[in-house]
């Protein structure tokens, strides 16, 4: 049955062990029920022989005891064998209390000293001895009769109480043996027979009531773990355990594909909703700024035109639209930077740290100089996985940050690392204005502040951007810092590069869809 | 200052603002031009092909350089760009889109559909004379352009 012949071994097989365990359990019943058989048929046949040896002695004795008393020896030697040829009857002696044999069924015998032992332990004991045993090579049931001396016997023998002599009767025991043989034998041939039916009647049912349907439940439940398909169901309809099984794991697949497909409209909702939000930042701000670009305009022409018939007042209101005008452009111009940290593609690639803080250095080299900071930066910075443009971007904003809120005498800024068990740990360190503890989430919120403006430019979309930079690079990026000493900005880095793989395709994938959508 | 032919600009913007500062940057620039104006992508159109108000040369001369919006109402700037860059009569005019949108999906495409030149409209006024008085000078003085006459012949 190729039904599941995967990889399971025969001997593996659930069917191989279930008829090999019946196989056995067959095997040591039947075998225990004919050996107990055997052994009770044996006992029976014994105790047959047993029988039908004491009646041949009793047979004997009362046909010879006549012939003794009358001290007529021929005639008991006559009547012994003549008794001798009855069949069955392998050994006849009449023995004396020495164990000699007197007569004889076989006359050769005569005067020799019997081997038997049951004889000697008849002799011995005073009492009838049954025993199976060798006899002049012969198999045979030994029968041994004591015969006491009695009254009748006292003429010859005298009045002492004595054993006279012991009667063997021996029939022979080998055909007996041999019937008991070819029963067992038979026993044996049919017990096979039925063995080999009934594993072969187990088989059948086996394939047809368990094999099949776990065959097609194993089947179904591979196709849906390496394919995920989850529309795939199972066909068993018997009424009993397998078919419930098979009832529950359908269910089950239900279920499964139910919640899949309500978690995939879900995400799907999401993904939509978020593409929408950030669609909606970027029309927007490309939507403001067309306005903006009307007043900066308009402003700057009446102070063109009409600038001679303005009193100075009038100058200044204008003065003050432009550069207000100015500042929304710089707001606008965040919001499009923060869309488009999120929209457009990432590309993760494998890029020297030093590398990444060298480029950085150079976008904010101009004001490190013109403040005179000290910059230190650590040695043996490792190679990390990110998109490169965008990590020399956080460097940038936290440097030009820590250059910005800067007020001591001896400026100095650190740039630091730590080797983290799962991620690469950086940090940029200032000695400047520090933060309060209550701020230290808050500045991470778009267009945060907490300066004045006239002291500190800038809009506050800066550590927002980072912070969504290091959130697609699966990293965090917090702050530790106490006001007047100085601010450590940390962010990490995860060190396996998986998560970011994924992650990268992602968005790939969402910027095609960005890609392909008409304005 | 030296002087320069003057020469005929069809600029296509919906935004009645966006005209008058488009229309004083040129000025400013000292930049001797006649300018039609298009007031969406059909507009455009209809003054191309002559077709409407636009029957006439008089009323509507073939134009030097266009200068085209994106966002516009009815016909949009790439579809208009789209229909000029796939007619033999007006493939060469050399066009600019003049928008305030820098999406790389806008650049990208306006480029695949044969664009000649991509300006953002710089928010600043002086910056955007600037532009425009480079705009120009490439594209009248720096450029060498296809013969009129050829246009006309095909």
């Amino acid at each position: 049955m190729a039904a599941e012949g995967d990889k399971s071994t025969f001997l593996g097989s659930l069917r191989t062990k279930i008829i090999l365990g019946i196989c056995l359990i067959l095997v040591i019943t039947v075998g225990t029920f004919i050996y107990v058989g055997h052994m009770f048929r044996a006992r029976f046949l014994l105790e047959e022989e047993e029988k039908s040896a004491s009646r041949i002695s009793h047979a004997v004795m009362r046909a010879i005891q006549y012939p003794m008393l009358d001290g007529e020896m021929e005639e008991v030697q006559a009547i012994l064998q003549r008794m001798n040829l009855v069949e069955d009857i392998s050994v006849l002696n009449l023995c004396d209390s020495s164990g000699a044999i007197k007569y004889s069924g076989i006359p050769d015998n005569i005067g020799k000293i019997s081997e038997s032992e049951t004889v000697k332990n008849a002799l011995r004991i005073n009492a009838v001895v049954k025993d199976i045993e060798r006899y002049e090579g012969e198999k045979i049931l030994g029968h041994a009769m004591p015969i006491p001396n009695e009254g009748a016997c006292f003429k010859c023998h005298g009045g002492e109480k004595k054993i006279l002599g012991v009667l063997l009767v021996g029939t022979a025991w080998e055909p007996v043996e041999k019937k008991l043989g070819t029963i067992r034998n038979q026993e044996i041939f049919w017990f096979i027979v039925c063995i080999v039916l009934a594993a072969g009647f187990i088989l059948i049912l086996l394939h047809y009531l368990v094999i099949i349907p776990v065959g097609l439940l194993t089947r179904t439940a591979a196709l849906i773990a390496k394919k995920g398909d989850l529309s795939s169901r199972v066909s068993i309809t018997a009424n009993d355990e397998i078919g419930h099984l098979g009832i529950a794991f359908n269910q089950m697949t239900a279920n499964l594909e139910k919640s899949r497909d309500e978690l995939l409209q879900a995400r799907a909702r999401l993904e939509a909703r978020g593409k929408e939000l950030e669609d909606f930042t970027y029309i927007v701000s490309h939507d403001l700024k067309e306005p903006l670009r009307g007043i900066t305009s308009f402003s700057q022409f009446v102070i063109e035109d009409y600038g001679n018939k303005l009193d100075e007042e009038g100058k200044g209101y204008l003065v003050s639209i432009k550069s207000g005008a100015g500042r929304l452009k710089k707001l606008i111009d965040d919001l499009l930077a923060l869309s488009r940290v999120t929209r457009s593609e990432f590309s993760f690639q494998t890029t020297k740290a030093s590398e990444i803080i060298e480029e950085a250095i150079k976008w904010v080299k101009y004001s490190l100089d013109e403040k005179n900071i000290e910059l230190v930066i650590a040695q043996d910075l490792p190679a990390i996985y990110c998109d490169k443009t965008r990590m020399v971007g956080v460097f940038a904003n936290l440097l030009s940050n820590a250059i910005k809120f800067m007020d001591k005498e001896n400026p100095s800024i650190e740039i630091g690392y730590q080797n983290k068990a799962d991620c690469h740990q950086f940090y940029v360190k200032d000695n400047g204005i520090g933060i309060e503890k209550q701020y230290h989430q808050k500045i991470f919120e778009m267009f945060q502040r907490l300066q004045k403006r006239e002291e500190y430019g800038g809009t506050g979309a800066g550590l927002h951007i980072a912070q969504k930079i290091m959130e697609m690079h699966h990293g965090k990026i917090w702050v530790e810092s106490e006001l007047g000493i100085g601010s450590t900005f940390y962010f990490t880095l995860p060190k396996k590069k998986e998560a970011l793989r994924g992650r990268n395709e992602t968005i790939q994938r969402d910027s095609d869809i960005i890609g392909g959508r008409q304005s | 200052m030296r002087q320069y032919k003057e020469i005929v600009i069809l600029l296509v913007e919906d935004n009645p603002d966006d005209v008058e500062i488009t229309k004083r940057a040129f000025k400013k620039a000292r930049i001797k031009n006649r300018m039609y104006v298009a007031r969406d992508g059909q507009d455009a159109l209809d003054f191309l092909y002559r077709k409407g108000e636009y029957t006439g040369e008089s009323k509507a001369p073939r134009p030097d350089l266009i200068l085209l919006d994106i966002n516009l109402p009815r016909v949009t700037g790439t579809d208009v760009l789209q229909k000029l860059k796939t007619d033999p009569n007006f493939k060469r005019i050399p066009v600019t889109m003049l928008t305030v949108s820098n999406r790389d999906e806008d650049i990208i495409r306006s480029y695949d559909l044969g664009v000649n030149s991509y300006i953002t409209k710089p928010v600043a006024f002086d910056k955007f004379v600037e532009a425009i008085k480079s705009y120009h000078f490439y594209w009248t003085v720096i450029t060498k352009l296809p013969p009129k006459e050829t246009q006309l012949s095909l």
